[in-house]
């Protein structure tokens, strides 16, 4: 179903967490909420299940209006149907598997047969069915995770929320879950919102990523790939993995003049004569290469293996140049080499 | 005001709170509040309001205001300095010795004997002896005519008794002695706490280890002996049973006993007098217990300081000798605190006749037959009092784990309005002497039906069970957090249902510990039912009194081994959970 948030806000005392936020899941996608700590993504989520009451916006499922405080509507969380996984497993340790996946069902006098049929679906679908009547405290951190989706999905609810499900994983086992996730979303279709701090997890996950910064409001919102590539802040920017950024000047219609020299860039929305900042990827600095603007030479003064490319760092004057590629025989550590940055992969902020 | 700042705040740092128009949480909401309204706003308020009314019991429902039991009370000047005197006296006496006996012992065990899980066990048991039966004990070893008092006057040739045991020193020794558990189970994690670097910077000084206890330890634990010895004095000021057997016999009276023995006793009989003895007696112990407050807070300050139980303390050199002495005063206190009374009940009870045997073959059972036949000496009514004892027994600590419980749960779960109010007035029993508990149980409910049934005693038990209860339920649901509330919640499970099979699961052990503790408590209590059994409504503890007081030893002492044994093994289970670190920050 349908998820709109529309000038969500939510204060604690005279700290606004969430301020004036609207976004739309549509049916059936994977939108995650992603942000630094404090950012007030979870109280968004926690919004939506019904455990925050905000304190403005409105807050729908379908047609439902399951929060609006200026109409003082407010549905309970357990009559929004909505599936929740927390961050904590909340495995709880007095039920088997079988039970703690049956305990929505039964809550909902769902009929024996019945509970018995959907428990095993969604048992099987997350691979579990041979744990049903192990005491969960005898599960390990993947299958508890498991557990805690099948807990959530058993009701076929209109909406599922994730609250940084995979945070208490180990890396292998977190990238495992990311994938697991996927598909099991996927397979059912619940419309999902998933929060996280995770760019990586977010990217890995989302059909849409909705950006918080920290005042609680949207930075940004659309594909990983807008976000990565196409930042309209320096916030998202960063937040990306930044990389590279010079001060300078607006050079109309050129592009903006830095201490190393002009980089050639869409200046349409800058003032002629403004301080402005470029930023660009390290992926995007291609060594070797020549093009017909952006074309620099430097000094390679370090060179770190990362595992799959190597990251390099070339001297231009007194700017650092960070670019990752795949190593090179001709890029040697005290040699100079050209490189060259495609005008489209600069970006050129306001400064602060 | 500072707001937080929620960068740094973890979300179970925020307080949630869930809407308030469910059914569920209204039917919360009342439960609580309608339970606290009996069990504790009406007694305490119709204490103070009746203390004020010029007649009690009220009659035709009309009555006007007087400050005249007041200026009675202050007339007999000599009466009430002398009571509260003999109440001093005797509360800093017996806290004096507890506190010294339960001090060294904790500190012996932590720094000799590693904390071991066995020398801890063993201080605590005593504790599992109610103090009524451990009273029995006493009068049959060093009374008048007690074993050991008349062993020593032939060992010395002594023509009279060295010592008193009916005197306020005679008091002081056994609710001292009875109290060490309670000051050894306070004071062992103040000691524990305190880390090796303060021992060690003090050695490196150049101190020994006399001069570091005395100049570094102790003041260190200083304010835990303080607050200690406050929370000890004020619990031991307006205890009954203790100074009614050995001190009304020879017209010691104290604030425990002043209301049942005097004011409410004889031809004087006066109740608005016993209200406004009440009302002086909680002026006096909430002067203590915010003191005591004060010391906590005190004392927080330095765990804040000393960083709790985050560092290991400095174990002392241990050898043979060492470990041994400190053994054998573990061992010393537990054969006077336990085995010597235990064993003279256990042996009056079972040596028919007034003399105590050693003559193996006179052993048997006739005084437990004869009680439960309903012949013995004393009692006509020790049947039904085993039988209410048993009820209240198993009944309040149940309803009193689970109004705690559902408090602990609107305030750290639900955040439900007045939440905190009710974890306010669940503790506000803490200041208010039982007697005095008691007496505001008796204005409240002498003129309705349920005086004088067993149920008068299960409202009024739980003035007991909640503050217990609560020390229990609040440390619980902390640990189990509101994250599985809220799973259930959104699996669609309402408050009741998830509080039912969720958390009480969750929480099953710390239920099962308040329940024991409670039910300890209760069975062994004689300050409440006190002033409010009658006929019908007798329990163990009060038919034990009673016959005690009138001198029939071998009933006395069979009835007191039957109360020792329905506490001491609930108590030792709990006590275990307890040392073997089951039941951490009860």
């Amino acid at each position: 179903m349908k998820v709109g948030v529309k000038n969500l806000v939510k204060r604690y005392g005279e700290t606004t967490a969430v301020d004036d936020i609207s976004f739309v899941a549509e049916d059936g996608e994977f939108t995650t909420l992603l942000g630094p700590s404090g950012c007030g993504k979870t109280t968004t989520l926690r919004s939506i299940a019904g455990l925050e009451r905000p304190d403005g916006g409105q807050i729908t499922i379908g047609d439902t209006v399951l929060s609006d405080p200026s109409e003082n509507t407010f549905i309970p969380t357990q009559e929004r149907n909505v599936g929740f996984v927390f961050q904590n497993f909340n495995v709880w340790p007095h039920l088997t598997v079988f039970e703690n996946v049956a305990y929505p069902l039964r809550v909902r006098n769902h009929p024996e047969g019945e509970i018995e049929e959907k428990v095993m679906n969604v048992l099987e679908l997350t691979g579990l069915e041979d744990f049903r009547d192990r005491p969960s405290t005898q599960l390990s951190g993947g299958q508890q995770a498991r557990v805690n989706v099948c807990r959530a999905i058993v009701y076929e609810p209109d909406l599922l929320l994730f609250d940084e499900p995979l945070t208490g994983l180990d890396r292998n086992l977190r990238h495992q879950m990311r994938y697991e996730i996927k598909r099991i979303q996927s397979d059912v279709g619940i419309t999902t919102i998933y929060v996280t701090h995770s760019q990586p997890e977010a990217m890995t996950l989302a059909d849409k990523i909705i950006l918080m910064n920290p005042d609680g409001k949207i930075a940004q919102q659309g594909t990983a790939d807008d976000l990565y590539y196409k930042p309209d802040s320096k916030f998202v920017f960063d937040f990306f993995g930044g990389s590279v950024e010079i001060e300078g000047t607006v050079a109309n219609p050129e592009g903006i003049q830095t201490d190393i020299g002009l980089f050639s860039v869409d200046v349409s929305t800058l003032d002629a004569g403004a301080s402005a900042i470029i930023g660009f990827r390290p992926e995007s600095v291609q060594i070797g290469k020549e093009g017909t603007v952006n074309n620099w030479k430097g000094e390679v003064k370090d060179i770190n293996f990362l595992g799959s490319t190597y990251e390099y760092f070339i001297d231009v004057g007194d700017i650092t140049i960070r670019a990752r590629q795949p190593r090179s025989g001709d890029i040697q550590e005290g040699r100079t080499v050209n490189f060259h940055i495609e005008p489209d992969d600069i970006f050129t902020y306001r400064p602060f | 005001m500072s707001m937080p700042d929620i960068n740094n705040l973890s979300w179970n740092e925020f307080k949630y709170r869930y809407i308030p128009e469910t059914r569920d949480q209204r039917i919360i909401l009342l439960s609580i509040f309608f339970s606290l309204l009996i069990v504790i706003i009406l007694p305490v308020g119709s204490i103070i309001v009746f203390s004020f009314a010029d007649s009690f019991p009220i009659m035709d429902g009309e009555f006007g205001f007087t400050l005249r039991h007041y200026t009675y009370l202050f007339e007999n000047l000599s009466l009430l300095y002398e009571i509260t005197l003999n109440s001093f006296i005797y509360a800093a006496g017996a806290t004096f010795l507890a506190i010294t006996v339960g001090t060294f012992a904790a500190f012996f065990t932590v720094k000799y004997l590693n904390d071991s899980m066995w020398v801890q066990l063993l201080m605590l048991i005593p504790y599992g002896i109610p103090s009524v039966a451990a009273l029995v004990g006493w009068v049959i070893l060093l009374g008048d005519v007690g074993v050991l008092t008349e062993a020593v006057m032939a060992v010395f040739n002594l023509s009279s008794s060295p010592w008193d045991l009916r005197s306020i020193w005679g008091m002081i020794f056994v609710e001292g002695v009875h109290t060490a558990p309670i000051a050894f189970l306070l004071m062992f994690p103040a000691i524990r706490n305190i880390p090796a670097a303060m021992d060690e910077a003090s050695f490196t000084a150049g101190a020994n280890r006399i001069r570091t206890f005395r100049q570094i330890i102790l003041p260190v634990v200083w304010p835990s002996v303080l607050s200690t010895l406050l929370f000890l004095f004020v619990r031991t000021m307006a205890t009954v049973t203790t100074p009614a057997v050995l001190g009304v016999p020879e017209r010691i009276f104290t604030f425990g006993t002043a209301i049942p023995y005097i004011f409410l006793s004889g031809a004087d009989l006066s109740y608005s007098k016993a209200l406004s003895f009440s009302v002086f007696m909680i002026a006096i112990t909430t002067v203590f217990i915010l003191y005591y407050l004060k010391a906590q807070s005190a004392e927080d300050q330095f765990t804040t300081v000393l960083g709790a139980g985050r560092s290991e303390p400095r174990r002392y050199d241990s050898t043979i000798l060492k470990q041994g002495l400190g053994i054998t005063f573990v061992g010393a206190y537990l054969v006077i605190a336990g085995l010597l009374p235990f064993g003279a009940i256990l042996w009056d009870s079972l040596v028919p006749g007034i003399m105590m045997s050693t003559d193996l073959s006179q052993f048997s059972l006739q005084n437990y037959i004869a009680l439960f036949a309903g012949n013995a000496q004393g009692t006509f009514a020790w049947r039904r009092a085993l039988w209410n004892t048993i009820l209240v027994g198993v009944i309040v600590p149940t309803t009193g784990m689970i109004i705690s419980m559902l408090i602990a749960y609107a305030n750290q779960i639900i955040d439900i309005a007045f939440s905190k109010t009710f974890v306010f007035i669940a503790s506000v029993p803490l200041a208010i002497p039982g007697i005095a508990r008691s007496m505001g149980f008796l204005s409240v409910f002498i003129q309705t039906p349920i005086y004088g049934t067993w149920f008068i005693l299960f409202i009024a038990y739980h003035g007991i069970a909640l503050p217990i209860g609560m020390r229990y339920s609040s440390p619980a649901l902390t640990r189990v957090g509101s994250e599985n509330v809220e799973v259930s919640l959104a699996s669609g499970a309402g408050l009741i249902r998830s509080f039912r099979s969720i958390l009480l699961p969750l929480i099953s052990k710390d239920f099962v510990a308040g329940w024991m503790h409670t039910y300890v408590t209760v069975i062994r209590n004689v300050s409440i039912p006190i002033l409010l059994y009658t006929a019908g409504s007798e329990v163990i503890a009060i038919e034990l009194l009673t016959v005690l007081r009138a001198g029939y030893a071998n009933t006395a002492s069979t009835m007191a081994v039957i109360i020792t044994l329905l506490s001491i093994l609930p108590h030792i289970v709990l006590q275990y959970w307890r040392v073997s670190g089951g039941l951490r920050g009860r």
